[in-house]
């Protein structure tokens, strides 16, 4: 009886667009919402419980509830971790599954363009910590997230050189992957001159071509219990799920820097803990959808989800790997990074795109996705595999 | 229990939250003029930056310390443009000194953190993780490390 199986059961979408597009984000989360109850054939009063990021600021979950026409709701749940969320919402959703507190668990994302850099930066008397990278940070020149990952680079570069070159490569593996999906935003390939050009560089090793493209857009994901849509073969197994502050715990994301646990992270603990839950190696994995708020992100979680040797993960750039057909396909839909920026919920819909053999830039045959959340705060990642009903 | 290590310079005052705590880091270290940790005072834990309880022992004695005069590098991140972007903004004070680099140093006198410092100049240039460094805490730009020829 206990615990029961959670399944990814519906996945929905309005249409990407650049940022400034003009809709609502309330309204985008509701189209959004009923999209996935809809590919899912599941009416939305089923919904018995919604988990969203606390820094969407595009619906409340109780307002979504009743909007949604929920017949009743168990939980109402919001998730703290920035981008570390974004599996976590399903983690969440799966919990609530296991122990039969849930059946039909709605999650979402909805952006518009930079807002949830505001949003993370507010005044929250109820978080003070969230000054603690103001306070102790920026006398010494911290900018913002990129710094973060920047610093996260040179300890992988003093491990392991990482040059320039690689990064150059490794966004324009995104956006030739982003290239294969129909309203990806950044599909063109960067030039060797754009991307050299030194009034391009930025923080650290990174020039303005190394960030996300941002995006107006809303996902959501309908995580139920096996077997309460009447579509089995559609579900796509959660078959291991979990959360990690990982080593050195810090009171916020930007404090990272001062840790010194590299390549330990809050990512690394993820994948041990859903590896040994599944019961699979990362040889195993056909497919992955990887943080990509950097180049440099997605590379660095290529080796913490040990989907290649520890400095290798340059060489994988070098054979194409990254694509569809190649041998360690990574963000087929071209990620956040060159598809459009969702804090990383976005890459969930890809992986079940992937598992259910529905996906533009589709992996042969894919059985097993890892999808994880970033490496610098509290975080999230989870194995899924497809039907084999 | 009080410490005796010299390296003690006064107990962390905790009543009044965590505002309260980064209040008086900063006025420790104008008032000091070195680089400042928090450790525990009955388990030796020392933290950076402060917390409100020893995350160790769970002690409530915890007193800043001074990190001394020399470190090592354990990262670092050169900032190339003074141009913000949504990602990024830089302190006003430092934008005339683009390029400048945030450096994340571990103390030798208390290598168990790393502290936040500044460096300017062309010395940037020579900079690697692993450099052995020197603190100056200065009244304009903060605490500044600089590399150890």
């Amino acid at each position: 009886m206990f615990p029961r199986r959670a399944v990814i059961a519906g996945i929905g979408e309005v249409a990407i667009t650049p940022p400034g597009s003009g809709r609502s984000p309330d309204l985008m989360t509701v189209q959004s919402a009923k999209a996935a109850c809809a590919d899912a054939s599941v009416d939305p009063s089923r919904i018995d419980a919604i988990v969203k990021y606390t820094y969407d600021g595009s619906l409340s979950s109780m307002a979504l509830a009743a909007t949604l026409g929920c017949a009743d709701v168990n939980a109402l749940i919001e998730i703290p971790m920035g981008g570390g969320s974004s599996v976590a919402l399903i983690d969440i959703a799966r919990a609530l599954i296991m122990a039969g507190r849930a059946q039909a668990v709605l999650c979402f994302r909805t952006l518009t363009g930079d807002e949830w850099l505001k949003q993370m930066s507010m005044a929250d008397p109820a978080r003070p910590y969230y000054l603690d990278g103001s306070n102790y940070l920026r006398s010494s020149g911290w900018t913002g997230y990129l710094h973060s990952f920047a610093a996260l680079y040179a300890q992988y570069d003093a491990l392991h050189p990482l040059s320039r070159e690689a990064l150059f490569m490794s966004a324009n593996a995104l956006r030739a992957n982003a290239a294969k999906n129909t309203g990806a935003l950044a599909v063109t390939p960067l030039s060797r001159a754009e991307y050299f050009e030194e009034s391009a560089r930025t923080v650290g090793p990174f020039t303005k071509f190394d960030e996300y493209v941002s995006a107006d857009l809303s996902c959501a994901v309908l995580v139920t219990a096996a077997g309460f849509t009447d579509h089995p073969s559609r579900e796509v197994d959660i078959v291991a799920s979990a959360q990690s502050q990982g080593p050195a715990a810090k009171t916020w994301f930007d404090l990272r820097p001062v840790t010194s646990t590299y390549p330990d992270s809050p990512s690394s603990w993820v994948a041990q803990k859903i590896y040994a839950e599944a019961g699979i190696a990362p040889r195993d994995i056909d497919v992955a959808a990887l943080y990509d708020c950097t180049s440099f992100t997605v590379l660095d979680l290529v080796e913490t989800y040990r989907l290649c040797a520890p400095g290798e993960v340059a060489s994988l750039l070098q054979d194409n790997a990254f694509r569809a057909d190649g041998a360690r396909p990574v963000n087929t839909h071209g990620g956040d990074f060159a598809a459009g920026y969702s804090a990383g919920f976005r890459h969930l819909l890809e992986a079940t795109r992937q598992l259910r053999s529905e996906a533009e830039n589709q992996v042969p045959e894919a059985q097993f996705a890892v999808v994880g959340a970033p490496q610098i705060g509290p975080t999230s990642g989870a194995i899924l595999r497809r039907s084999e009903r | 229990m009080q410490s005796t290590d010299p390296l003690v310079l006064r107990q962390c005052d905790l009543q009044r939250g965590v505002q309260g705590l980064a209040d008086d880091f900063n006025a420790a270290v104008r008032s000091n003029r070195v680089p400042i940790a928090q450790r525990c005072d009955d388990c030796g834990t020392a933290q950076f930056p402060p917390m409100l309880s020893c995350p160790v022992c769970r002690s409530q004695e915890l007193s800043w310390v001074s990190c001394g005069n020399t470190g090592t590098v354990g990262t670092f991140v050169t900032v190339h443009t003074s141009e913000a972007t949504p990602s990024m903004s830089i302190p006003r004070r430092l934008r005339a000194l683009v390029p400048y680099t945030s450096v994340y140093v571990a103390p030798d006198a208390v290598p168990s953190v790393r502290v936040a410092a500044l460096m300017i100049g062309p010395q940037q240039a020579q900079l690697r993780v692993g450099s052995a460094v020197a603190f100056d805490v200065t009244d304009d730009l903060g605490l500044l490390v600089n590399i150890v020829v």
